[in-house]
């Protein structure tokens, strides 16, 4: 659709009744300018005016620069303003790679929730036993048990994520999405659930149709973080489902045998969603989740219990998190995933750690905001 | 003959005054004000949208080499609905149907993403609005696609 371009309005003027002088009769007789010379002027006019605005903006900048010195503030260097939010030119937005992108860490949104930043509660499940553990690739790791929810560690820096695969459904496509990353590849698609991992080809952001885990075959991951599940909780029995996804875990461990692979909870969904559609209830989902969990041992990869650090007093997502569908959650809110992600590693010593927390701290209103839980999703 | 000569002053003045802006005639509005005009005066079931930063712009859309002077995009507050704005200024008006272009490959993907997932936000894809005013391009996806032309439209006025 094109909207008709507005036309200037053109006036009527009335043609003023012709008057012929002969200049040559009335005026006195003047020595013949040149045209360069009104040429001339209108440039040496816009060369004193250009020259008074650059006089008025360095003063400017001085007595700013001045006053931010006496106060303390450093003036940062222009490499340090971000602007992430403001007009992308050309040259900064490349074409996106067929089905999934690179994503950075950003700084945390404005404007968004204060949900909860880190974890304060206790990891899922503290009955597991640690003792130490080596990656399926041999890589060193801290005390961490597979069938237990890996415990929080050091919080290492976002770089933890620049060798790391994301696979999951529309809330890990909310990672490319809304630019919560740059540094991590992520194959995601709506609607994914334990099934169409496995044996289907799925509907890809750039309009092509791909097997994610053909996609991740072709990847070279450090780490594999995946979330499924919210999709196929509600139409997938629990043995058929931990059956299809501990195959799709097979697949990826066959496939990535160096990579140390993170299985995610299923997130809770909103009290208003659960009791709308009993088949999402957070009872349901737990039980599932402490399938996940157990499935996790046998294939011995990690399970992370992303879910208590989502879940409200009342062991549901907050409605605020998400009014619309009581399941899919705002970029403040996966600020606060992805800061659970960073404090729950399991190498933790061969990373960078973040030294305050500062960077990845959610900031905003509290539309957001959260009551961190202490209930775990497996129990 | 001084007439002629003056004339020709006065035109030589006014290609000097014309050829100073990119584009006679047309008003230089902040995209930002676009945006805002677009937010304030449609519904959004989801809540204010979530403008997004340039990462996620290349992640979403496919601009390829299309010289654009600026771009804002937002989203839906939560990944539930497929609402969304996209206003963008161009270098070039020539660009305009490689823009649009663009932004329909961007509704066709939602679509995609949508119809088997959410068929319920469909309806708002299929009525996406891509509206254009000179330089300006615009992607609506919202409730009121048949409102959204004219909103956008009024922020030239």
């Amino acid at each position: 659709m094109s909207s008709p371009q507005r036309r200037k309005g053109s006036r009527s003027q009335k043609n003023p009744p012709v008057r012929r002088h002969n200049y040559a009769d009335i005026r006195p007789k003047k020595k013949k300018t040149s045209l360069a010379v009104p040429i001339l002027i209108l440039f040496v006019l816009a060369l004193v005016i250009s020259l008074i605005a650059a006089a008025a903006w360095q003063k400017l900048q001085d007595s700013a620069s001045s006053s931010n010195t006496s106060s303390g503030i450093p003036t940062p260097p222009p490499s340090a303003v971000r602007t992430g939010d403001g007009p992308a030119s050309p040259s900064s937005i490349p074409s996106m790679k067929a089905g999934y992108s690179q994503s950075s860490p950003e700084s945390a949104p404005d404007g968004e929730g204060d949900a909860q930043s880190g974890e304060s509660s206790q990891s899922g499940d503290s009955s597991g036993e640690s003792s130490s553990q080596s990656t399926p690739g041999g890589n060193a790791v801290s005390t961490v048990t597979f069938g237990a929810a890996v415990p929080p560690s050091a919080k290492v820096s976002e770089s933890y994520f620049d060798d790391a695969l994301f696979i999951g459904d529309s809330i890990t496509t909310g990672i490319t999405g809304y630019g919560i990353l740059n540094n991590a590849t992520v194959l995601a698609s709506k609607g994914v659930n334990p099934s169409s991992l496995l044996n289907n080809k799925v509907e890809l952001p750039d309009g092509s149709k791909e097997n994610l885990l053909d996609l991740a075959k072709e990847e070279n991951p450090k780490k594999i973080y995946i979330h499924i599940g919210a999709n196929g909780v509600a139409f997938i029995g629990k043995e058929t489902f931990i059956s299809l996804y501990a195959q799709s875990i097979q697949r990826l461990k066959e496939d990535h045998p160096d990579a140390i692979i993170y299985v995610q909870s299923i997130f809770p969904v909103t009290k208003a969603k659960a009791d709308a559609e009993p088949l999402y209830s957070n009872d349901k989902i737990d039980a599932y989740n402490l399938a996940i969990m157990e499935m996790t041992k046998e294939q011995e990869v990690y399970y992370l219990n992303v879910a208590e650090v989502l879940k409200g007093p009342d062991g549901a997502l907050p409605n605020e998190v998400s009014p619309a569908d009581g399941m899919h959650f705002g970029p403040a809110t996966y600020r606060v995933w992805m800061d659970y992600l960073l404090s729950h590693v399991v190498d933790a010593e061969d990373y960078p750690q973040e030294s305050s927390g500062v960077e990845s701290t959610p900031s905003g209103s509290s539309s957001e905001s959260q009551e961190p839980s202490s209930s775990s999703a497996s129990g | 003959m001084k007439i002629l000569r003056r004339g020709l002053l006065l035109l030589m003045v006014l290609l000097v005054v014309c050829g100073c802006s990119r584009d006679a005639g047309e008003k230089d509005i902040p995209l930002s004000d676009i945006s805002a005009k677009l937010m304030s005066d449609l519904t959004w079931v989801d809540g204010p949208l979530y403008q997004i930063n340039e990462t996620a712009i290349s992640n979403n859309y496919s601009f390829g080499e299309l010289g654009l002077e600026g771009c804002e995009a937002y989203l839906a507050a939560t990944g539930a609905t497929a609402e969304e704005i996209m206003v963008l200024k161009l270098t070039d008006k020539k660009d305009l149907s490689d823009a649009e272009a663009a932004l329909q490959k961007r509704v066709e993907s939602q679509k995609k993403q949508f119809e088997n997932y959410v068929p319920a936000e469909v309806y708002k894809l299929e009525n996406a609005v891509i509206a254009n005013h000179g330089r300006y391009v615009a992607l609506i996806v919202c409730d009121e696609f048949d409102k959204a032309g004219e909103v956008f439209e009024s922020c030239f006025q």
